[in-house]
């Protein structure tokens, strides 16, 4: 095949490497980065393992129907049960409170348990729960009940040995509210406890696990059938820390996948626009030797087609390198090995070369056909300047159906379109007068700076077209650093060393002061204690939430549970008012103020003046609206929906909570707190504090890899930009040379030349890219914005060494081949 | 072989139209060889472009191999060039990213000739390269890559070659051998040879000689007669 030898021949000169490279590198990072964003999520359903031992888990305070539960397996389900109380365990004369959890056989369904058989002793994994006759009790009981393994000790009226020492289970993040310290039991085992009678305090969870159309079949069903005092919980619910980093990490890699698309594409731009050019003469002889127009465009789109090939086959393989890297990341947390993503990676790969191809390369190849064969006795016959906006047009559409097909978000996408059209359009024109305005300042410069001035403004809008190309480059490279920056600040400002990692619960206002020295003696510090009042939300403005809800045919969890209220004479910590205002301190109004965080206000369409009703015990409380409330959910500190004035709860029933950090070796410290304020509920938020880590630094980690291969595309642009203007240069220096120039006046006049467009890119870029950030983080990340001011040495610095070094790099070998030989070449 | 009758070719410059060709009629039998000599700029290169087919009059018509090529479009014209034509150029025109062989090969690829090495290796060897099958144009001497041009233009056994200042670019030596090389081939394959030039050399060696001036063909001088 003709086109095939012309292939092989192009590609032995080194014609074709940029462009392929180029496709390569899409596809690369699309494969890579899609069926990586796969594993996220599956690493997301797997995490729940580690948080609710199932996929989904059912909540219910008395037990389910049965054909609720059988349902299930209709849509390939597994289920498991765990039912959750508190109990007196009793051996000899010592007695412990202790937070039992049932499980049934099938437990845990996601994850596995850590027991081991002697204090602090080896641990082993195991996949089941104890068997029927057994408890398994945390290290810290033993000495509370003075047993070993091997001991039986009471709960209600059964016997059960000591089977083992409970470690780790995988729903332990869950235990908000448990009693601490923990045992768990087989859940055959409990009828004969007889502990659960009529009015027990239980929790029932039912536990579901299967593939994930599955469930969400399952829960259309189940959902006609819930009535409010059912919860359906997924890891969002249960954790929404680990899912909002999981979900930023996703949507950090959709952008970085966005941004290396659009990358790639310009850099197959400007590789096919110079493949094409390079290819005038040949064209032009080939018609003068009989070749037909199309034919030889066929032998062309014949080649691009099997570039194509080859660049797909090229960056699947890389992608799925960078992918299997990327997983035995997230492997090593998740401890399971992930699922191989399906063939969807590879089909988006395949489209996105096909895209790239037909949107960017083919343009610059059709101008090929047009070429006359005249062109063999006149040069200038093909080179007039081409109606250039067509595949402008069509690039630029495809670009954005490209970015937004990744990014599926098509708000993100035209905004940094039109941002960076807008920008790119203003930089240009900017460029151009400059040009023109240092073309009268520079002609008395010396050497090397005249040379650099006059060669940039020979070419006056090739150069600034070439600036535009070079900015949008760092441009984009600039948003990647900014967003990934910013995200690890957030994700370390969210659970900074020290966070607290206990929360006290159910404290009584007698004891507040005795706790308080308690923890004065061990030197531990607390967050402030604040008062708690269980009360729900029953009307706004006089209508009931559910009528209300049925109304707009939704439903809030806030019609199902109590809300935590409190009081408070100041605002508390990293709380911030975004409408109406905080009370003046000893105000007393009628109905009382209310402060409501924001998230709920707008789930439950609450404004400002609005009367909401409360059910507190057996009391209704009226109260007014005054400020609405943006919460950090994230801080680790006690928060709440509902802020009331000091003194209006005073009359109902309360107790406090507070949060404190404890560092892991001062752990046992809780037997001493517990035995000694046996009431008082300790809610561990170690392990949840622990795996967020763990979660946010494997992402951090598939962050930093994407975003070396962003920089790759990057500089492949700037590589292909230097060598889309390299032939004039080299014909241009080769005389300069011939005419006796020295080397280092050329290589000085190069450096300078390319550090000059660089680092006008820069600065255009830094402009362009706060510009971008401020969108994106303020709208997409939901994350705020502060600018950036080391952007602005950052992005010419950046422009100048990067486009200086490549444009030198690309061109040293001018000055080391004889002059006479670059003439002859050119 | 060639003819073309009332032959006019009028461009657009930055100064209005200018019409280089006024009027040519002309016709040229096979096997002959015809110089065409002209002041530089007087328009010999247009009128070869046109001959050839590379280019369409502005009026007039043009038959070559007796078929009108004035009258064909450009895909037909292209065939025409393939049976029927060779070029060697002033500039060589070699591909760069071709070896001389692979160069000498692309017109007989083109046609879709299965023998296309053999026979571009021979015509190699004819003028003197047959060692120097693998170098690329820019690893020969100007002399050597016309000689490739010229393997090229006889490879695929044209009627007609036109040649367009083929010594211009070339040392007066290595001039008077590629003449040699060109008018030996031509010789021997009886092609007709249309050339242009402003070599008196070159043009004594054709049997006769136009003089393009003003835009119009008219007979060399007595002293520039053919030969």
């Amino acid at each position: 095949m003709l086109s095939l030898r012309l292939l092989a021949r192009d590609w032995a000169a080194g014609e074709l490497r940029l462009l392929t490279t180029a496709l390569a590198l899409a596809v690369a990072i699309v494969v890579g980065i899609s069926a990586f964003t796969e594993q996220l999520k599956s690493a997301l359903v797997s995490e729940s393992n580690r948080f609710i031992a199932a996929d989904r888990v059912l909540m219910a305070p008395n037990p389910a129907p049965e054909d609720w539960l059988q349902g299930a397996e209709a849509y390939g389900l597994r289920r498991g049960e765990t039912a959750r109380f508190a109990s007196m365990l009793v051996a000899g004369d010592r007695m412990q409170l202790t937070g039992v959890k049932a499980v049934s056989p099938s437990y845990p369904l996601r994850g596995r348990l850590e027991i081991s058989d002697t204090a602090g002793g080896p641990s082993r994994t195991v996949d089941h729960g104890p068997a029927t006759g057994e408890i398994w009790l945390e290290a810290r009981m033993l000495p509370l009940l003075s047993v070993n393994v091997g001991d039986r000790v009471e709960i209600g009226e059964s016997r059960l040995r000591v089977g083992a020492i409970l470690v780790k289970e995988p729903d332990r993040g869950d235990a908000f509210f448990s009693i601490a310290p923990h045992a768990l039991m087989a859940l055959a085992d409990l009828p004969a406890t007889r502990i659960i009678q009529p009015g027990s305090r239980v929790r029932y969870n039912y536990l579901f696990a299967g593939p994930e159309k599955g469930l969400a079949a399952y829960h259309d069903w189940l959902k006609k059938r819930l009535t409010p005092d059912y919860r359906w919980l997924n890891l969002r619910d249960t954790q929404p820390r680990v899912a909002s980093a999981l979900d930023r990490a996703d949507r950090f890699l959709l952008l970085a996948s966005t941004l290396g698309v659009a990358l790639a594409g310009i850099a197959i731009a400007i590789s096919a626009r110079r493949y094409s050019e390079r290819h005038y003469d040949a064209m032009a002889v080939m018609k003068c030797l009989g070749g037909r127009e199309g034919r030889l465009f066929g032998l062309y789109l014949q080649q691009l087609l099997f570039i194509g090939l080859l660049g797909f086959a090229l960056g699947a393989a890389l992608g799925w390198a960078v992918q299997w890297g990327l997983s035995i990341l997230l492997e090593s947390y998740v401890g399971d090995r992930l699922p191989v993503p399906g063939w969807r990676p590879l089909a988006m790969g395949g489209l996105t070369a096909a895209v790239c191809l037909a949107a960017f390369a083919l343009p610059p190849l059709l101008a090929l056909r047009t070429i006359p064969p005249l062109r063999v006795f006149r040069r200038d016959l093909g080179n007039e300047r081409r109606r250039a906006w067509p595949a402008i047009a069509v690039g630029l559409v495809s670009l954005t159906l490209l970015m937004w097909y990744h990014s599926r978000n098509l708000q993100l996408t035209l905004s940094l379109v039109l941002g960076a059209c807008v920008t790119l359009a203003a930089g240009g024109f900017l460029v151009l007068q400059l040009l023109r305005w240092t073309r009268r300042r520079t002609a008395n410069a010396g050497g090397a700076l005249r040379l650099a001035m006059a060669s940039l403004q020979r070419h006056p809008l090739r150069n600034a077209l070439q600036v535009v190309m070079f900015a949008l480059a760092i441009m984009l490279l600039l948003i990647l650093i900014f967003v990934r920056t910013s995200l690890l600040k957030d994700w370390q400002r969210q659970l900074p060393p020290g966070t607290p990692n206990h929360f006290l619960v159910n404290i009584l206002p007698e004891q507040i002061a005795d706790v308080r020295a308690w923890l004065g003696e061990q030197r531990i510090a607390e967050t402030d204690f604040y008062p708690m009042v269980r009360g729900r939300l029953t009307e706004i403005n006089g209508t009931s939430i559910e009528e209300r809800m049925k109304r707009e045919q939704r439903h809030n969890e806030v019609q199902d549970r109590a809300l935590n209220l409190t009081w408070s004479g100041d605002l508390p910590a990293d709380n911030s008012i975004r409408d109406g205002s905080w009370w003046k301190a000893g105000t007393q109004t009628s109905p009382p103020e209310v402060s409501v965080e924001t998230h709920l206000a707008g789930e439950l369409d609450i404004r400002l003046g609005d009367r909401l009703t409360f059910q507190i015990g057996p009391e209704t409380l009226e109260s007014r609206v005054t400020s609405l409330r943006k919460v950090d959910w994230d801080n680790m500190r006690p928060n709440f929906y509902m802020i009331f004035p000091p003194t209006v709860l005073d009359e109902y029933a309360h107790t406090f909570i507070t949060s404190l950090y404890l560092p892991p070796e001062r752990k046992t410290v809780l037997n001493a707190f517990v035995q000694r304020f046996p009431t008082i509920t300790v809610v561990e938020m170690d392990a949840i504090i622990a795996q967020v880590r763990g979660v946010v630094r494997q992402v951090t980690q598939a962050i930093e890899l994407v975003l070396w291969l962003i920089i790759g595309c990057a500089l492949l642009v700037l590589l292909a930009g230097v060598q889309a203007s390299i032939d004039v240069r080299i014909g241009e220096n080769a005389l300069l040379r011939a005419l006796g120039a020295q080397r280092r006046l050329i290589t000085g006049s190069l450096w300078l030349e390319f550090s000059t467009i660089g680092l006008a890119a820069g600065v255009i870029a830094a402009f362009a890219a706060e510009l971008a950030v401020w969108y994106f983080q303020e709208r997409v990340m939901e994350m705020s914005y502060a600018p950036h001011p080391w952007t602005w040495l950052l992005g010419p610095l950046l422009g100048a060494v990067l486009v200086g070094g490549t444009g030198y790099l690309s061109c040293r070998h001018i000055v080391r081949v004889p002059p006479m030989r670059l003439l002859q070449a050119t | 072989m060639l003819r073309c009758s009332a032959l006019e070719k009028t461009v657009d410059t930055a100064e209005g139209p200018l019409n280089i060709l006024k009027g040519i009629t002309l016709e040229i039998k096979a096997g002959d060889t015809v110089a065409i000599t002209g002041a530089s700029g007087s328009g010999k290169s247009t009128l070869l472009g046109l001959l050839a087919g590379l280019d369409l009059p502005s009026s007039g018509r043009i038959w070559l191999a007796d078929q009108e090529i004035t009258a064909m479009n450009e895909d037909q014209r292209a065939d025409l060039r393939m049976r029927h034509v060779g070029f060697v150029f002033q500039s060589f025109q070699l591909l760069g990213s071709l070896t001389a062989l692979e160069n000498v090969m692309l017109p007989l690829e083109l046609s879709g000739r299965s023998d296309a090495k053999e026979a571009a290796e021979r015509y190699l060897d004819r003028v003197g390269l047959g060692p120097r099958l693998t170098h690329y144009p820019n690893q020969l001497s100007g002399g050597e890559q016309q000689r490739v041009a010229i393997a090229r233009a006889f490879a695929n056994s044209p009627s007609v070659l036109f040649a367009d200042e083929p010594t211009g670019n070339l040392d007066t030596r290595t001039g008077a051998r590629i003449i040699d090389t060109l008018f030996e081939l031509n010789r021997e394959t009886g092609t007709t040879l249309v050339l242009v030039t402003h070599e008196q050399r070159l043009a004594e060696r054709c049997r006769y000689g136009l003089e393009l001036v003003d835009g119009l063909l008219q007979p060399a001088q007595p002293d520039e007669a053919p030969c």
